[in-house]
């Protein structure tokens, strides 16, 4: 019996271990030449205020999130409550970040790094080299980049995906009415009980 | 005759609007501290509020706009007009928060910067001693007007703010602006404004 049960953890262990990612209704893959696939997040030249919602651990937090990109390749993140106190300030980039400040409660090595993970998602331009296949959706454009999953509309991101260990890990979907960049944008994380949602505020122009 | 663009901003730096910070000397401490002892006929305080939060890597500031409300020692009440609506109520220990419509209450001291604030902003009106335990405290004249400035000597407050500068306001003495510098330099400005002390405040202001 003890042996029999040993064999049934392994296998289960096995079985999951190997699963792999089935996007709803997807049934092949095509290779895809380099497709840009996140471009709201590209001029350099303004910062972007949202209004934020954050609903982390049954724990409310309201404030607002600055965003700049420095360059494609780094964007600068801050979320600051409605009180003023900034809880963080860091600078992400597509291979780690770096930490301007961090509020002592979110100065957790796991915690940075899920911020660092959620803000990269949204804003990182990404190349997607492969294309998913629908059966009964001839105009469906999801590509897949690394882990992640990028759903288009009218040519730009419109949902993102991202897997880890075959499971969905964060959930974005973008509001973007005018295609310019995102009126609104949700993200909900799989793992932990987070949930962030921005509004599009103003533009932080100028002096 | 060359004039070069050094010379033009030497020239130029004494008249600028940087700001002067000049330490008071005992007798000036003296007069100040004379001063706020007479806050202490505070009973209440309605007024309002802008608070301008500024990034470094931000060319503007956000800017949010309420009202406040101080009544004896123990009822604070913040309200958040624009660009946003939230209300805050201190009373018995807790924060009493509405949130469009969602109503909740935390314990004081969820939110460490807003504890430090109303407990500054209600005994600066009051003329009250600031904690030489918890705070360096030095006595400045900035701009022609007094100015407190308290630096944490805990370490746990010093993880928030390097400095939290308290400035009077010269017409009627009371606590005008509340500045909290984070140890990144980004700093929050609290400028009150339209100040009606000692008017009556309905308790039911503080009931959410």
């Amino acid at each position: 019996m003890i042996r029999f049960l040993t064999f049934s953890a392994f296998v289960v262990f096995l079985l999951s271990s190997c699963r792999s990612y089935q996007y709803l209704d997807a049934v092949g893959v095509r290779p895809e030449n380099a497709k840009e696939v996140n471009t709201f997040f590209l001029d350099t030249s303004t910062a972007l205020i949202y209004r934020a919602k954050v609903e982390a651990f049954s724990k409310p937090i309201n404030g607002s999130v600055f965003l700049k990109t420095v360059s494609p390749q780094e964007h600068r993140v801050a979320f600051v409550n409605d009180f003023g106190q900034t809880l963080f300030d860091i600078s992400i980039f597509s291979d780690g970040h770096k930490s301007h400040f961090i509020a002592p409660e979110l100065a957790k090595k796991s915690m940075q790094e899920t911020l660092a993970d959620i803000f990269r998602i949204i804003t990182e331009r990404r190349f997607a080299n492969a294309a998913l296949i629908f059966k009964d959706k001839q105009h469906y454009p999801v590509y897949i980049a690394g882990d992640s999953y990028y759903k288009l509309k009218r040519n730009v991101v419109d949902n993102i995906v991202t897997v880890r260990g075959g499971r969905e890990q964060l959930v974005v979907d973008f509001n973007s009415p005018k295609d310019a960049i995102p009126e609104q944008i949700e993200v909900q994380h799989k793992k932990y009980p987070l949930k962030v949602n921005l509004i599009f505020e103003r533009y932080d122009q100028s002096k | 005759m060359k004039i070069n663009i050094i010379s033009v901003v030497l020239l130029i730096i004494p008249f600028g609007g940087w700001s002067q910070l000049k330490p008071m000397d005992a007798a000036q401490v003296q007069v100040f501290e004379q001063s706020l002892s007479q806050l202490e006929r505070v009973q209440t305080l309605e007024a309002d509020f802008v608070q301008y939060k500024h990034m470094s890597f931000m060319k503007t500031a956000i800017v949010s706009k309420g009202k406040l409300y101080l009544k004896g020692t123990n009822l604070l009440r913040w309200s958040y007009l624009t660009p946003f609506v939230y209300d805050m109520v201190f009373k018995d220990g807790k924060i009493q928060i509405n949130d469009e419509g969602n109503k909740r209450s935390i314990d004081v001291g969820g939110s460490a910067q807003f504890e430090k604030i109303s407990k500054l902003v209600s005994s600066s009106i009051r003329g009250g001693k600031y904690d030489q335990r918890e705070f360096q405290v030095g006595y400045f004249i900035k701009d022609g007007v007094n100015m407190v400035r308290l630096t944490p000597k805990v370490t746990q407050a010093k993880k928030y703010f390097t400095t939290i500068d308290v400035i009077f306001s010269s017409t009627d003495k009371h606590i005008q602006e509340v500045v909290l510098t984070e140890p990144s330099k980004d700093y929050t400005r609290f400028v009150l404004s339209n100040k009606k002390i000692n008017k009556h405040i309905d308790d039911t202001i503080f009931n959410l």
